[in-house]
């Protein structure tokens, strides 16, 4: 069953100067970014920094409002909902944020935190509901730390409240922006193995945002690769992980250090290492935005802008895909 | 693990009061405060005079014709007239920043918090209006209106309005970035809300440490103001008023100088000295540390 | 084998706070051979910044204090070396790099300026000539139209582009050892490996002998010769590369392994994670560390401090190391 579908989300930043703020250009942060979220699994979504994968988790959930573009969460177009009803919505679709020090109200307690979007919604009348109770439980937070305040804790934790806070009311959907990066190695896989709890016992679909590799292979079940605003491969987890047909893919993959030093000796010779930067968004290429890096490209490539079709397993877009 | 060995868990404000009376400094400036206030409370209940009274003892050093700080040049006994000059300056300078304060908080806020055209308006505003030379604009006012109470605090409130303002502003406008505002708004949370529960009771303390420093400006500038002649004026005690009329006894009774020379630095010493252990104890970096 | 170039012997390390004592580093012992790469691993507060930064003098002393042990670089001993000297050291024969690039770099002043500036520090060169040297530091390090580049302020570059700046500083005097303080963790992966084939590839050639430090396992896989993992302010295992992934014998570098998510696995398992967080150092722990997370923790644990034992060209720092059968049945 299809949960959230995204069709051709756009998002432009303006670039204003001077003393009247008049707009000179345009960040192109997110540029035609279409892709489906089916009931129970997980897709990862990952890039590196100014891909837009951020940006499009905001975008989602409507915290930013897209600039056009069309999303619907069970069949329902939420992207022209108006604020009211959109706020009726969130308790199915929540978030989990990346800086687990910053995404924690210092003057509120670990209890009213939880508790907010249940007394928003009108599920429970106080802190003290069962509810905040249960899901501390479940997210391996202790009952007595309901009465102390985020700076009490390490980051695993603070990220534990989060989640609980995330999962209080239940919701269908959850988008997490980079859960575990700010996290230590063994704090991290801590966190992965609650998630992966949490989604088998309440039957949640999640949108896995992430720049680090193994991370998305480890816990998604398809996989989207965004490059400077676009989907430039899409499938299931395996297939794009073993054989990817986009060349920043098989770059990015090529890069990504294995803690297996036999392995790393052997892909030494075989790593793709990338020429150049990454453009600036607010002037990216023109035809297809990776070719300024790329090895195949061609004027073809200058020209045509590639669109993301099903080449063998995979959604990939590149005119030249093997 | 954390959080288990914390023992007792402290508010925000706990903490902050903790902290505060942990430093010698806050005290000291505290001390001082509180013994300044007594005497204004009780200077004029304790001594025998008013303030315009006008004795035989002319220029009486302290100690003298029980008069406990001496004589001005009219007669009139100094102890009374500096606790109601210590009173005029804290009156007129809560005043002035009360009122910037609630300007502060709403315009600041309104910009910051709303930002497009409406934070530009009002910024390029507060940028049009800090460019006029302060001392101009209280000449202005009292040459026009006359040199009464509500002159003078409105004085004062046209050039201390925008400090408070931008201040406000900047702190909304980072705390509104925070990921937990932004998490409020992902739960459902209305604005009303979240200005209230989220972004207030953040955006606030770091402003208080300015109402401090602002309280203690506005107690010089009155005082300044009166020296040039442009704020209150004879026979008004005001600890400014004071200064400025002992300039010609200064070489023969310097004392007429030094008394309300010192209450005036000590005033606003201490209010200073409180400023400074209010804002290590606001310190968010140091909350639960000693 | 060669004397070591650098050697930090049982360096203990002790930060005076309102809250009292916090032994950062309780016993590190790293020995570094010229031209050798060497991965110092751990976690956040496991201490490994402390000890780098202590090579070259850089914490503020208060409030860390230096109780015990020694730093020996060819020989001398850094901790008792007088500023004067260390400033020589720093840049001439030591270099370091630092994670963030942005804040490493001055702002006001250019690329060019800041590299010709260590240069002439170290070398009685004019200023013409550093700036040619600064030039072909920048093209060695692979930075593109480097002579117009030269010119350029540090907000004009990248992140990569950054810290390659970074690096042709740090080498412009030909230092013997180069410290890289986690140096591609704030850089994308895609950058990240170009910077890692820079470092390599310049200290083989140099023979500069390099300490990376990192949380990063799989970036030190790829490119160190020997690694030594801390944890809790001590060295707990130190071995040669291949050895340490494929037979970690400490508890700690077992379990890190096995919760690291592995990108080439077929099957979707769980991953072992080790229970708890890293310790509070506030007054020092008595025995081992890490115990209180250890599976395999015994009474002995807690109370008596593992010694580094050598483990035949490796050492590791656990009890259960003296039982035969405990070293096999681990992995």
């Amino acid at each position: 069953m299809e949960l959230l579908k995204v069709e051709n989300l756009v998002k432009k930043f303006p670039i204003q100067r001077g003393i009247f703020k008049r707009t000179v250009g345009q960040i192109h942060a997110v540029d035609g970014v279409s892709l489906t979220i089916n009931a129970g699994e997980t897709v990862g979504l990952v890039g590196e920094s100014g891909c837009g994968k951020s940006t499009t988790a905001r975008l989602i959930l409507r915290l930013l409002e897209p600039t056009s573009g069309k999303i619907s969460f069970l069949g329902e177009d939420i992207s022209s909902l108006d604020s009211e009803a959109m706020r009726n919505r969130r308790k199915e679709l929540q978030i989990v944020f990346q800086d687990p020090y910053a995404s924690l109200n210092p003057r509120m307690t670990i209890r009213q935190i939880i508790a907010e979007p249940l007394i928003v919604h009108r599920m429970a009348d106080s802190p003290n509901d069962s509810r905040v109770d249960e899901i501390m439980e479940l997210c391996g937070l202790s009952k007595d730390f309901g009465n102390r305040y985020p700076h009490e804790f390490s980051g695993g934790q603070r990220q534990r409240v989060g989640i609980a806070r995330a999962l209080v009311t239940r919701p269908k959907l959850v988008v997490l922006d980079e859960p575990v990066s700010a996290l230590d190695v063994s704090v991290q896989a801590q966190i992965l193995n609650l998630l992966d709890d949490l989604k088998s016992k309440f039957d949640l679909s999640y949108l896995f945002v992430a720049h680090d590799l193994s991370v998305i292979s480890h816990i998604s079940d398809r996989v989207a690769v965004m490059y400077l605003g676009k989907i430039v491969e899409f499938g299931d987890r395996q297939d794009v992980f073993e054989n990817p047909r986009h060349p920043y893919t098989q770059a990015l993959l090529s890069a990504v250090p294995l803690a297996d030093p036999k392995e790393e000796r052997k892909r030494k010779k075989r790593r793709i290492v990338l020429s150049g930067e990454i453009p600036s968004p607010a002037n990216p290429p023109s035809g297809c935005r990776f070719r300024t890096r790329c090895v195949k490209a061609q004027s073809k490539c200058e020209s045509q802008e590639p669109i993301l079709e099903l080449k063998g397993q995979v959604l990939t877009a590149c005119h030249f895909a093997e | 693990m954390r959080g288990e060995n914390s023992g007792v868990s402290l508010s925000y404000w706990q903490d902050v009061r903790q902290r505060f009376f942990a430093n010698k400094i806050s005290i000291i400036g505290l001390l001082i405060l509180v013994i300044l206030v007594i005497l204004a409370i009780f200077g004029p209940i304790v001594s025998r005079y008013s303030s315009d009274e006008l004795t035989a003892d002319i220029l009486v050093g302290p100690f003298q014709n029980g008069h406990w700080l001496g004589t001005d040049d009219l007669g009139r006994d100094i102890f009374t007239r500096v606790t109601d000059g210590i009173r005029l300056s804290l009156t007129v300078a809560l005043i002035v920043t009360l009122i910037s304060v609630l300007v502060g908080v709403s315009l600041g806020g309104i910009a910051g918090y709303f930002g497009g055209w409406v934070d530009n308006l009002i910024s390029r505003f507060i940028d049009t209006w800090q460019v006029i030379p302060f001392v101009l604009i209280g000449f202005a006012v009292i040459s026009v209106f006359g040199s009464s109470f509500w002159i003078v605090v409105l004085a004062l409130v046209l050039t201390g309005w925008y400090s408070t303002t931008r201040l406000f502003r900047a702190s909304v406008m980072q705390v509104k970035s925070l990921d937990y505002v932004e998490a409020a708004r992902a739960s459902g949370v209305k604005t009303s809300r979240i200005i209230l529960r989220h972004i207030g009771p953040n955006a606030i303390p770091p402003i208080i440490v300015v109402l401090a420093f602002t309280i203690a400006g506005s107690i010089l500038s009155e005082s300044v103001y009166a020296f040039l002649g442009v704020g209150f004026r004879e026979p008004t005690p005001s600890l400014g008023v004071m200064i400025s009329g002992s300039r010609n006894y200064l070489t023969d009774k310097p004392f007429v100088f030094f008394i309300p020379g010192s209450v005036l630095v000590l005033l606003t010493l201490s209010i200073v000295l409180i400023g400074d252990g209010l804002r290590d104890a606001l310190d968010p970096k140091m909350r639960g540390s000693k | 084998m060669s004397e070591p170039i650098l050697h930090i012997d049982d360096l203990h390390v002790n930060f005076n706070t309102s809250d009292g004592v916090v032994k950062a580093i309780n016993g590190a012992s790293l020995k570094l051979n010229p031209g050798e790469i060497v991965g110092l691993v751990g976690e956040s507060g496991s201490g490994k910044s402390v000890t780098a930064m202590s090579v070259l003098g850089l914490v503020p002393k208060p409030p860390a204090t230096y109780p015990m042990g020694r730093i020996l670089w060819k020989g001398n001993d850094l901790l008792t070396t007088p500023e004067r000297d260390l400033r020589e050291i720093r840049g001439g024969e030591i270099s370091m790099i630092f994670q963030d690039p942005m804040t490493s770099l001055n702002p006001v002043y250019t690329i060019g300026h800041q590299i010709s500036e260590m240069i002439r520090v170290h070398q009685r060169v004019s200023v013409k000539k550093a700036h040619e040297l600064a030039i072909e530091m920048m093209e060695l390090v692979g930075v593109p139209k480097a002579k117009q580049r030269v010119d350029d302020y540090p907000h004009q570059f990248s992140g990569g582009m950054r810290q390659r700046a970074m690096i042709a500083m740090a080498l412009s005097c030909n230092p013997e050892l180069l410290i890289a303080d986690e140096p591609t963790t704030a850089l994308d992966v895609t950058i990240q490996a170009q910077i890692i084939e820079i470092i390599e590839k310049l200290a083989r050639e140099r023979n500069v002998a390099v300490l990376l430090i990192t949380h990063d396992l799989g970036v030190v896989a790829g490119v160190c010769d020997r690694i030594s993992v801390m944890y809790a302010g001590r060295i707990v295992e130190e071995a040669p590369v291949d050895e340490l992934f494929e037979r970690p014998l400490m508890p700690y570098t077992w379990g890190l392994m096995r919760s690291i998510p592995k990108m080439n696995s077929k099957i979707r398992t769980k991953l072992h994670t080790i229970p708890g967080s890293p310790p509070n150092l506030l007054g020092g722990i008595e025995g081992c560390a890490f115990a209180s997370r250890c599976d395999f923790a015994i009474e002995k644990c807690e109370s008596v401090v593992p010694e580094l034992a050598d483990f035949g060209g490796r050492a590791a720092r656990c009890h259960r190391l003296e039982e035969k059968s405990f070293q096999e049945n681990l992995n």
